[in-house]
């Protein structure tokens, strides 16, 4: 298990809590709060050894924009790809706009 | 194009298959041949379908061993489907199943399958314990599953044998098979708006998982992949 922390610069809160993913082989778990104001935090739990360049390079790309909602984000994953990565972040970021709902 | 029946030559992922070594097409690294030299199954994974062979791939003894590969359909010899390993029901008098919970778990498992209408079967490291005697697993596995749903599973159904299954004395993780693609049990039983299916063509986010022709819509935004609902 293996952890690592990042942070980018980032704008207003999110409005809302959120969860996407699921706890599941090729899978990762996102869970999404609102960060404080200005920053963007991201703790990566992972079952996969020697990715943390893989990580940093997927969710920097993710967290260019600074002008996006600042969140607080935990992710478990459990060996997913970097496609997977993308799409669950974006559905746990819609969801915290209100614009994914449940 | 996510229709597996147009254009798989009848191989489906998870289906472990049996090729000689230097029938894979490469580059493949030592460990891999060696392994496949010995006797190691390959297991048909998710990508794309086209002449250079199916997609395949090794299994290493480390976790971080895995390798990426093709094969051509004409080298396959022997074939173990997910579904035949369940029929097989070997995990009953696996001599392992006292130390792997989830090897004993398939007991659970195939009653809570067995009362779905579809087809289940075995996969990830129980199935190919299973089909090839080699010790794969540990005390902490978990007991991945597939379930073949040409029609549309309801999400109530999904959550009961989610609910059901977690009596199991391990985790089980089931894919769904849909005819579009795989998705996790866990997010269809979940109220989770959009699900992820796993496709040939890579990973989406969609509404609707029996509905092969919304994903491959790009200009229908609000189906798939990231979009607002």
């Amino acid at each position: 298990m293996q952890r690592l922390s990042l942070d980018y610069a980032a704008g207003a809160p999110a409005a809302r809590r959120a969860l996407a993913g699921v706890v599941g082989s090729g899978d990762l778990e996102v869970l999404l709060e609102p960060g404080t104001e200005g920053r963007s935090t991201v703790e990566i739990n992972t079952s996969v050894d020697g990715v943390n360049d893989i990580w940093t390079a997927v969710v920097g790309r993710i967290f260019a924009d600074a002008t996006q909602p600042a969140v607080a984000l935990e992710i478990n994953d459990f060996g997913a790809t970097p496609a997977v990565v993308r799409l669950r972040i974006a559905q746990a970021m819609e969801s915290a706009a209100g614009r994914g709902e449940a | 194009m996510f229709d597996y029946s147009a254009s798989d030559n009848g191989f489906r992922p998870h289906d472990l298959v049996f090729a000689d070594a230097v029938a894979l097409i490469g580059p493949t690294p030592a460990w891999a041949l060696q392994a496949v030299a010995e006797g190691a199954p390959l297991v048909v994974r998710r990508a794309p379908r086209n002449a250079r062979g199916v997609p395949v791939g090794v299994r290493g003894e480390s976790r971080g061993e895995r390798h990426g590969d093709r094969v051509a359909a004409h080298a396959i010899g022997r074939r173990h489907a997910p579904e035949a390993i369940a029929q097989a029901r070997g995990w009953r008098s696996h001599a392992r199943r006292r130390d792997v919970p989830a090897i004993a778990a398939l007991d659970v498992a195939a009653d809570v399958l067995d009362s779905a209408r579809w087809p289940w079967g075995v996969t990830g490291a129980v199935g190919y314990e299973l089909a090839t005697g080699h010790p794969v697993t540990h005390a902490r596995s978990d007991l991945d599953l597939l379930l073949r749903a040409s029609e549309p599973v309801d999400r109530a159904q999904a959550r009961a044998l989610q609910t059901a299954l977690a009596a199991a004395p391990a985790r089980c993780d089931v894919q769904i098979e849909t005819p579009v693609g795989g998705m996790a049990l866990a997010d269809w039983a979940s109220t989770a708006r959009q699900v992820l299916i796993k496709s040939d063509t890579g990973p989406f986010l969609c509404t609707d998982p029996w509905d092969a022709t919304s994903p491959a819509e790009v200009s229908a935004p609000d189906e798939c992949a990231g979009a607002r609902g």
